[in-house]
């Protein structure tokens, strides 16, 4: 399809069929001669020389189709270029072809046409040049006529432009009260004419409204010149009042932000009393449960006391039995030794009636030995037995007396202890009582820091509201100033204002104007009406 | 399968298809042109029958080892003779000089036709007839006959440019093809294949060409296609203005 596409872009449908069939011609040809060849075993230079001479026709046919109508289309257009060249425009070369001789073609067409615009522009631009030289003869024939006519009234005109000439130089020298007259027959001197005593009535009455406007300006241009000053020094006492204002108030909030502290200061230290109550409360809480506690000992005491005073009296009980057991023991070892006496007694009658019985009694003798021996052991036991009781019975003495003091004391400790009891009992309902004040003042404390807090956010508050009070009146004291300024240049201005209406003033009085109450004056006619 | 008498059957079926393809294409041309169309039509007609009888080896005379085909000969010198006289004709060439075309044409294709029989100083005469007969014919063409030309209509000019270059390629080709016959580069069948191709474009070829510019040759003003025109001086050639 691409080949198919750009041969049909390139070559028209003539061209292309020529190809075409030369091309299967060709072909056909040489299948028919290689197939002579391959079957005819001589046949191979014949249908080579063949072939080739068939292929040499169809490209010479080819050539002399193609190549013949490319000479002619070359031909026709060197001819056509030749004939756009002798100035005949209408020389056309038109080809149907696509390749680049139709393209050269129609480039040349394109080429011809452009010329051929070009130059009937140029023609149309001659011809209207042509037309453009006639009306200027024309013209100059009757600018030739005109000039005559001209030359005619332009004498008249010169007379009457001195007339006017005159009563410029009249105006100009500030003299309005000159009238021209307006029956020059020259419509437009007489339109000047009117022009003029139109403009020097307007200007009269210009001026005249002029000086009475440049009167009341002065006026009232001094008027606010005075309310100016005025208005300066007031805003310059305002300002000045205004920034002491601010100056108080920016006093007065650095009192604020001090009292602010301060106050921030008391809050804190309320904070920290209400700390400190809160501590000295729960210290309480823990002493009054501190004599609770002491009170119970104390009881505690007083009963242990008591239950020793009781030990005491029983030991006392006991002592005082035991004094009596010593008592008897003391009686039985007394009998004791009494039967040791008497043993040693019999022990020693024993030894006589042994020795008595010599040897028979020899063994009886021993025994009597023993006997006193034993009694003389026991002797000396009971002895010290006497001893240790009589000892014992003086420690009992010494405890019974020592008791007794020892009740005596025990005693004066139950009455300390009780009263330490009580002591303790009254320390403990104070100390409740100081617990309930600690929590009133804690709340109080707490209560106050608030609003010492709420007393010092308000403080703060106002603090800063007197800043922006401050600030604000900086600002309007500014702007007093700056309206006195404006003001004081109000008043520079109005009295140049002032000056300069003077000045329009002096000017419009050397002005002459016409009166302008009359409706018809005459020509030539001065009404003199100064201003 | 691969036989001379087949190659000219087959010519001869394509002369008789063409035959009457331009018999119907005539009879949609105007009576001004159809009588030249109706001589080229006979001419293919001609060359459809000696095909058939060359075919048929009717007509073929034999002399010694070489041979050739009367119907044939007779075909080719109506044939070459009567286009070259027409293309001459085309360019508006006054009768005697068709008429010395047609001569010149005709005594080449005869001369030709006697080196198939004569040897030695004969036959290198009568191939010089065929080269000095081409080039006579080619400077008429480029001389008096195109200078006939330059007094005809831009397209009708272009026409005899063209039919002249057909002919006289083709009457070039068929030289060199003698003479390739002539030194034995062809066999037979190769010979016949060639011959009757050229014969075909000859014909058939030609025939067409100036069928498809039947317009061109009733477009001329004077309304004397094959009338005679005064002749001209000699001069250079160069290719017509119109294309066809």
């Amino acid at each position: 399809m691409r080949l198919e596409s750009t041969i049909g872009e390139k070559y028209s449908l003539r061209v292309g069929t020529a190809i075409g069939l030369t091309l299967v011609t060709t072909l056909a040809f040489g299948v028919l001669l290689t197939a002579y060849a391959a079957a005819a075993a001589t046949g191979t230079v014949p249908a080579l020389v063949g072939t080739l001479f068939v292929l040499t026709l169809n490209m010479g046919l080819l050539g002399i189709v193609l190549g013949g109508n490319v000479a002619v289309e070359f031909r026709e257009l060197i001819d056509a270029a030749e004939s756009i060249e002798d100035g005949d425009l209408e020389a056309t070369a038109d080809s149907n072809r696509r390749d680049e001789i139709g393209q050269l073609a129609a480039t040349l067409d394109s080429m011809r046409r452009s010329l051929k615009e070009a130059l009937d522009e140029s023609e149309r631009a001659k011809r209207e040049a042509e037309a453009a030289r006639s009306d200027a003869e024309s013209a100059r024939e009757r600018a030739e006529a005109a000039r005559a006519e001209s030359e005619r009234r332009n004498e008249r005109l010169l007379e009457h432009a001195d007339e006017i000439g005159t009563a410029m130089t009249t105006a100009a020298s500030g003299d309005f009260r000159r009238r021209l007259s307006t029956d020059a027959d020259i419509d437009a001197i007489d339109r000047i004419a009117e022009g003029y005593n139109e403009m020097t009535r307007d200007l009269s009455e210009t001026i005249d409204e002029l000086a009475a406007f440049a009167a009341d300006v002065e006026e009232t241009s001094e008027a606010v010149a005075n309310d100016a000053t005025a208005v300066e020094e007031l805003n310059e006492s305002l300002a000045a009042d205004i920034r002491a204002l601010a100056d108080d108030v920016v006093s007065q909030a650095d009192q604020l932000e001090a009292t602010v502290a301060e106050t921030s200061d008391l809050s804190a230290t309320i904070e920290e009393v209400a700390s400190t109550t809160d501590e000295v409360a729960g210290r309480t809480v823990e002493a009054t449960e501190i004599g609770d506690e002491g009170a119970e000992r104390v009881e505690a005491a007083v009963d242990t006391v008591r239950s020793v005073e009781d030990a005491i009296d029983d030991l006392a009980t006991l002592i005082d039995e035991l004094d009596d057991r010593m008592a008897a023991v003391e009686s039985t070892t007394e009998l004791v030794d009494d039967i040791a006496d008497q043993t040693n007694l019999l022990a020693l009658n024993a030894n006589v009636e042994a020795a008595r019985a010599n040897e028979a009694g020899s063994g009886f003798a021993v025994v009597a030995n023993e006997v006193k021996a034993l009694s003389e052991e026991s002797q000396t036991a009971i002895d010290d037995i006497g001893s240790i009781i009589a000892d014992a019975r003086a420690e009992v003495d010494d405890v019974t007396a020592e008791m007794a003091t020892t009740r005596e004391r025990i005693e004066a400790g139950v009455d300390t202890v009780t009263d330490a009891g009580e002591t303790i009992q009254d320390l403990t309902e104070t100390v409740d009582e100081v617990d309930a004040a600690m929590e009133d003042i804690a709340r109080a404390t707490d209560n106050g820091a608030a609003a010492t807090e709420e007393v010092a956010s308000t403080v703060q508050s106002v603090g800063e509201a007197a800043t922006d009070v401050a600030d604000r009146s900086h600002d309007l004291a500014d702007a007093a100033d700056e309206t006195a300024k404006t003001m004081g240049e109000v008043r520079s201005r109005a009295e140049d204002l002032v000056d300069r209406t003077n000045d329009l003033r002096d000017t419009l009085e050397t002005f002459e104007t016409r009166d302008t109450t009359a409706s018809h004056e005459p020509a030539g006619a001065v009404g003199v009406n100064d201003v | 399968m691969f036989e001379s008498a087949a190659v000219y059957a087959a010519s001869g079926v394509v002369y008789a298809l063409a035959f009457v393809a331009f018999l119907t294409w005539s009879r949609r041309l105007s009576p001004r042109v159809r009588r030249m169309c109706h001589v080229l039509i006979a001419l293919v007609g001609i060359a459809a029958v000696t095909s058939v009888l060359n075919a048929a080896g009717v007509g073929t005379i034999t002399y010694g080892a070489e041979s050739e085909n009367l119907p044939d000969l007779i075909d080719d010198l109506l044939a070459y003779s009567i286009l070259c006289g027409l293309a001459g004709a085309l360019a508006g060439a006054s009768r005697r000089l068709v008429a010395t075309l047609v001569a010149v044409v005709f005594l080449m294709r005869a001369s030709f036709a006697a080196t198939t029989f004569v040897d030695g100083v004969v036959a290198i005469g009568a191939v010089l007839v065929v080269l000095v007969g081409y080039a006579a014919v080619v400077f008429l063409f480029a001389g008096r006959i195109w200078e006939n030309a330059a007094q005809l209509s831009d397209r009708q000019r272009l026409l005899h440019w063209k039919a002249r270059n057909l002919f006289l390629f083709l009457f070039g080709m068929l030289i060199v093809f003698g003479v390739a016959v002539f030194v034995d580069l062809l066999d037979p069948f190769v010979t016949a294949v060639v011959k009757c191709y050229i014969d075909v474009l000859f014909r058939v070829g030609f025939a067409g060409f100036l069928f498809a510019n039947a317009s061109v040759i009733e477009d001329d003003a004077s309304g004397a296609l094959l009338a005679e025109r005064p002749g001209g001086g000699g001069g250079g050639e160069t290719p017509p203005k119109a294309a066809t």
